[in-house]
């Protein structure tokens, strides 16, 4: 087992380098620069010229992404283009709290609403109650971010005004404190939720029914096995893989965080911070966020492979 | 009392009782003032580098500039300078300072403050966009190789004794009067004073090179009507009332700008969590039934264009003033813009003070066009698109993402151009994309690159058009590819002539030409719309804000007052 876990993390480097290489010359080769927003005529060709020479761009990509990756392994992810004053390793740090404030609570929420739901959509499949899960879940599934996001705030920041409409803190508080931020918490973790929910709804109810019409389940069902021990001993732990490895994927979303969802809601998180990078063709951030998201997914997969094993002694790892 | 406040000739005048109204009523002090803006600013405090529309807005708040903008976009409001002063061939003008200002540390505003935020301006390591604001100036051009330079900070007592000669156009006289002297006369030189000035004491040992890094960014120091507080990314910018304010104390205690959504900011300007937002006329439908906020409909420099390729043989004269006729540019106004904005016949928009009002432009008359097509030689052929010399009249029309209306508009000119027997495809890419076709740089210009684009720009305060249209900015800034050696003669006139009556009258020659020759066809000018909660007194938006008039206009904003 361990050394499984160290032979995964030594494969994790080439993998990293693979992304990074990959990242570094699909940006670097789409049409745009760092500048292509400054529009003013009085900035003229031959300024440009200049400002990209100071940002060190006017190089041959390879030379760049060589100094880049020097600098890298040193833990130097450089600096911003678009916020001149900040490294990249300032800005990731600054906005990994507010996003992992949101998506892991939704991702919790998610899953503990969700899989009891898949369960019972299983087991009373064609009932009532799973055709109108199902309906839902297809709604979560097809209603855009935005609108629902929009919706929530509509129906209970203007009309309602229980909850604040945006931002993580009441605007002029000065750090309002742990209260008014879950108070902004509650829309953006609940827009998150409901979109998260449509998937892993379908996702577990998918697993179970799979392992229902399985023989061994029949085979309990007959020697008379009470239906609760037959659903959360027999039939669960076998479905849990499949819902397992959903879990695991959704880490590395922890770290991308939500961008549309950020958006509407003024949530300072790593999605925008993302999104914005690329738009203005900030480089240096663009190749922080990305990398990270790669080390999630890696990790991600990483912990859910370790935990088949805890959760089906038949999957070893020697 | 949801009002819209239209700014016109006439309806000022109602703006005017309203806000006599307004004034019967005491101006209380405290509060916060709660703006929105939409995206993050980039956080570089210093006015002399140029930054991003939103780092302005914050700029404009914390630093006080020489001089300012009035609504016709012509610098002759004093703010740091009392008066100034031109020499007879209106080579130099010097300028006399108010000895009242402080700045929020309490230092006094002396001539070597201004004289700090304009002399970096071209040192071999500055980092900025605003080149050309000294670009004119006596001594710029050796000052900006000078190698000596590299890594080094200004040195105010080096230059006071004749050590360093820095830029010899910008002149200190005496503690409170400074001069800018250029080789020849420039219609820029006293437009280009308004950024805002920067402390040295505060700054004089911040290599240039370095200034982006400096700790000072984090709680930069001006003599504007709000002290700086706190940034926080994607969050909010916080402010405090300056107490010493030369022009009085403003009302408010702090000024706050939360980034914001635009949708989701006009929801809590109803709720009273804002005060005041910027939008779209898409944005329109929503607030309709806003009852705690007033609506200023203001106009904008900002104006959209189609470039024609001229090296295009389908795009010669008369067709593309043909392509005017067509064009239902009203119609886009109407129904992309909701009518909140005006088909603009030149790129200098109506409230400049260079505006040719006399245009005859082009109205909407697609018979005209269709006549104006044949006389031109095109055919048309059974597939109903016309022909000439074996060629169809198959063009794309290019333009980026972004710009709802803009993209709204696209179909809207395509449909135009089909009933007139042009077939155009539409191509939306992303700017990178755009800029790459258009001002693809480097590359000699031809006419594969693209046929016609939709792009808007923001028109300067200077009204010279020649980054755009003079043939030596081929193929860069002229990218459309318009070359006409006599227009290139009136722009240079134009841009050095000292009598004000005389380049007027050169740039309203200059927009007859371009309306003649249609290098790029002007369609509209959006209007600016502001939402201001109504609890808010004294506001003016007719005043032009600064060196960048995006901003909604607060140039009285220490007046400003919330009512409980």
């Amino acid at each position: 087992m361990r050394s499984y876990i160290l032979q995964r993390f030594l494969l994790m480097i080439p993998i990293l380098i693979g992304v990074s290489l990959f990242t570094f010359f699909l940006s670097r080769m789409a049409p745009g620069d760092p500048l292509m927003h400054y529009t003013d005529p009085d900035f003229t060709q031959e300024m440009r010229e200049e400002m990209m020479e100071k940002m060190g761009l006017n190089k041959p990509i390879y030379v760049q992404y060589i100094s880049w990756l020097r600098e890298a392994l040193k833990g130097n992810l450089g600096v911003s283009l678009r916020y001149r004053s900040e490294t990249v390793v300032h800005l990731i740090r600054e906005k990994i709290s507010p996003t992992i404030a949101l998506t892991l609570t939704s991702l919790i929420l998610a899953v503990f609403i969700a899989i009891p739901i898949g369960i019972y959509s299983a087991v009373k499949q064609y009932s009532i109650g799973d055709y109108i899960f199902t309906l839902g879940s297809f709604l979560g599934i097809s209603v855009p971010s935005f609108f629902l996001a929009l919706g929530l705030i509509y129906i209970f920041s203007l009309k309602l005004r229980w909850f604040p409409m945006a931002g993580m803190q009441t605007i002029g508080s000065r750090g309002g404190g742990f209260i008014d931020i879950l108070r902004h918490l509650v829309l953006p973790v609940t827009a998150l939720t409901l979109m998260r929910l449509a998937a892993f709804v379908r996702y577990s109810r998918g697993a179970m029914l799979e392992v229902i019409s399985q023989d061994y389940i029949r085979t309990a069902r007959s020697k008379g096995v009470t239906e609760k021990i037959v659903i959360f001993k027999h039939a669960l732990r076998n479905a849990a893989i499949p819902i397992v490895t959903m879990v695991g994927m959704s880490i590395a979303r922890l770290f991308s965080g939500a961008l549309i969802v950020e958006t509407v809601f003024s949530w300072p998180g790593l999605g925008k911070l993302s999104y914005e990078a690329v738009l203005q063709r900030d480089y240096p951030v663009l190749m922080g966020t990305t990398l990270l998201v790669a080390l999630m997914v890696v990790v991600g997969n990483m912990v859910a492979d370790i935990t088949y094993s805890l959760i089906d002694p038949q999957i070893r790892y020697d | 009392m949801k009002k819209i406040i239209i700014i016109t000739m006439l309806l000022s005048l109602c703006l005017m009782i309203m806000t006599t109204g307004a004034l019967a009523q005491e101006p209380q002090y405290g509060g916060t003032l709660k703006f929105s803006m939409y995206s993050s600013p980039e956080g570089l405090w210093i006015p002399a580098r140029g930054a991003s529309t939103y780092d302005v807005n914050v700029n404009n708040m914390v630093y006080e500039p020489l001089i300012q903008l009035d609504k016709n976009m012509e610098p002759t409001i004093p703010r740091i300078a009392e008066s100034w002063e031109f020499n007879d061939d209106k080579t130099k003008v010097t300028f006399k300072l108010r000895k009242d200002i402080k700045f929020h540390d309490g230092e006094p505003l002396t001539a070597r403050d201004v004289w700090y935020t304009y002399t970096q301006i071209g040192h071999i390591d500055y980092e900025g966009t605003h080149m050309a604001y000294n670009s004119y100036l006596k001594g710029f051009d050796a000052f900006r190789e000078d190698e000596s330079q590299r890594g080094k900070a200004l040195d105010y007592e080096a230059y006071m004794s004749g050590e360093e000669d820095y830029i010899t156009g910008i002149q200190v006289i005496n503690d409170y009067e400074i001069a800018f002297e250029s080789t020849d006369y420039s219609s820029r030189m006293l437009a280009d004073r308004v950024l805002g000035i920067m402390p040295y004491h505060i700054w004089k040992d911040v290599p240039i090179k370095n200034q982006h890094l400096a700790e000072e960014l984090e709680k930069p120091i001006g003599s504007g009507p709000f002290k700086f507080e706190e940034y926080a990314r994607d969050e909010y910018v916080l402010l405090t009332a300056y107490e010493d304010y030369y022009l009085g104390r403003p009302y408010v205690d702090e000024l706050i700008w939360a980034i914001r959504d635009q949708e989701v900011a006009l929801m809590e300007l109803e709720v009273g969590e804002l005060h005041l937002a910027e939008f779209d006329p898409n944005s329109y439908n929503l607030i309709e039934g806003f009852e705690e906020l007033d609506v200023y409909n203001d106009l904008s420099p900002v104006y959209q264009y189609m470039g024609f390729n001229l090296q295009d043989p389908k795009l010669t004269l008369k067709t593309r003033q043909a392509m005017a006729h067509a064009i239902d540019r009203q119609g886009i106004v109407d129904s992309a813009l909701l009518g909140f904005g005006e088909v603009v016949e030149t790129p200098i928009v109506p409230f400049h003070w260079a505006h040719n009002p006399n245009l005859e432009g082009y109205d909407y008359n697609p018979e005209k066009a269709k006549k104006m097509l044949a006389e031109d030689g095109w055919e048309m052929g059974d597939d109903g698109v016309l022909t000439r010399d074996g060629m169809k009249f198959r063009v794309e029309l290019l333009y980026p993402t972004g710009n709802q209306v803009r993209i709204q508009s696209a179909p809207i000119i395509q449909q135009n151009l089909a009933e007139v027997g042009i077939d155009a495809r539409l191509n939306m890419t992303d700017w990178g994309t755009l800029l790459d076709k258009t001002e693809r740089r480097g590359v000699p210009f031809n006419a594969d690159q693209f046929d016609l684009v939709l792009v808007g720009l923001a028109g300067g305060v200077v009204p010279d058009q020649s980054a755009k249209y003079h043939s030596r900015n081929i193929p860069d800034g002229n990218y459309v590819g318009y070359s006409n050696e006599e227009f290139d003669k009136m722009l240079d006139d134009a841009l050095t002539e000292p009598d004000r009556e005389k380049a007027v009258k050169l740039y309203w020659e200059i927009q007859e030409v371009m309306s003649h020759d249609l290098p790029v066809l002007t369609l509209y000018s959006p209007n600016r719309l502001t939402a201001v909660s109504s609890s808010i007194h004294n506001v003016r938006p007719e005043a032009v804000e600064d060196n960048d008039w995006r901003a909604f206009g607060l140039v009285n904003i220490h007046e400003w007052w919330i009512e409980d």
